[in-house]
């Protein structure tokens, strides 16, 4: 049996110096510290600009398809948390905050896709969120199952894709989804980590017919 | 290539499994912080059965566990709860580095996975009260470093 201490694992030192530094640090700093330079780290900010950096005519018909399918479930989002935030349906305190960090993020995602795809993007849909942007409770329960299902969405498109470039993007998307995912679950005081072990992926259509049956899909 | 992967990948779950109970053990804790551990010893044990059988799958050997030292990380329960956050952190780093040309079965695989750590990740640090998803595009560790195995 080999004996390994944690800094054996920990080869470029980023878990023993952010145990030591992640209170009240923003997480990026450290990060940058310890692991950018050496490790090959890539940052959230690197992500987006190699994803942005691809122009459209390189983008294979393949990955535009799964691109455009992304973009269909990040502008309902992206619309769903704006509208919370101006219509109640945020609350207050920390739910504020989850609702104004994801509005963001998602802004973020939907704005990327549309820059890689150019011209060939879908435009976004009109969207009536009803009672769920109004009303705190029925935010939340409305905001677990579309984070749960972006996540699933984007697991089971991620093999799919070609490009490895819009592969690590899609993938550091797909886990930042997870985040937003098991922070409202706690919030709401049901279980962040459901699935248990393993999380599985929904295919397209499984996610199309989700999608249509929430009735929020105006035109 | 497959195989060198699986096996550090693997070290990493017997890293989470080991250093979950070594806190269950060692760190005195109670409420949300016991269920954590508890959790996630459950997570990591099933992750080590699900990559061995990856392994094993290829024709490979899964490698005898590590004996790991944890120290002062499992001695309370805040640095049990901040240590926790950074070797989640490192394995959703670690395994959204997986790309070709890793073969597309354990792209899958690590994708099945992946999600799993980031809503620990996620849930660990809302209980430290530190940003639970401080980023909209998530960093990764890229083949160079991580998955040069």
């Amino acid at each position: 049996m080999t004996e390994l201490t944690i800094e054996q694992v920990d080869v470029d030192g980023a878990i023993r110096e952010g145990a030591a530094t992640i209170e009240g640090d923003p997480r990026a700093s450290f990060i940058s510290r310890a692991a950018l330079g050496a490790a090959g780290l890539m940052s959230g900010g690197a992500a987006l600009a190699a994803l942005t950096g691809a122009a459209s005519a390189q983008v294979s018909a393949n990955d535009a398809s799964i691109l455009n399918f992304a973009l269909m479930l990040e502008y309902p989002e992206r619309d769903f948390y704006r509208q919370a935030l101006t219509q109640g349906g945020a609350g207050k305190g920390e739910q504020r905050r989850f609702t104004e960090t994801v509005a963001a993020h998602e802004t973020a995602h939907a704005a990327a896709l549309v820059k890689v795809l150019g011209s060939s993007a879908i435009l976004a849909p009109t969207f009536d969120f009803y009672a769920t942007v109004v009303d705190p409770a029925k935010f939340r329960a409305t905001s677990i199952t579309v984070e749960d299902t972006g996540v699933k969405a984007y697991k089971g498109q991620v093999p799919l894709l070609q490009s490895p470039v819009i592969l690590a993007a899609a993938l550091s998307i797909h886990s930042a989804e997870a985040d937003h995912a098991a922070w409202i679950r706690r919030i709401s005081g049901a279980d962040p980590t459901y699935t248990g072990a393993f999380e599985t992926p929904l295919t397209k259509d499984q996610v199309l017919a989700n999608a249509m049956a929430t009735g929020f899909i105006v035109s | 290539m497959d195989l060198k992967i699986l096996q550090y990948a693997l070290t990493l779950e017997y890293l989470g499994a080991a250093f979950y109970e070594s806190a269950l053990r060692h760190a005195r804790l109670s409420g949300e912080a016991h269920e954590i551990a508890l959790t996630f010893r459950g997570h990591e044990r099933a992750h080590v059965g699900f990559v061995s059988q990856v392994i094993r799958s290829l024709g490979g050997r899964p490698h005898a566990p590590e004996k790991f030292v944890f120290g002062s990380a499992t001695r309370s329960r805040q640095a049990f709860l901040k240590t926790s956050a950074k070797i989640e952190e490192m394995c959703v780093e670690t395994l959204n580095g997986a790309r070709p040309p890793v073969s597309k079965p354990v792209l899958m695989g690590a994708g099945e996975l992946v999600s799993v750590e980031a809503r620990q990740a996620s849930w660990v640090r809302t209980v430290l009260s530190v940003d639970p998803a401080p980023f909209a595009f998530n960093p990764d560790l890229t083949m160079r470093s991580r998955w040069r195995a």
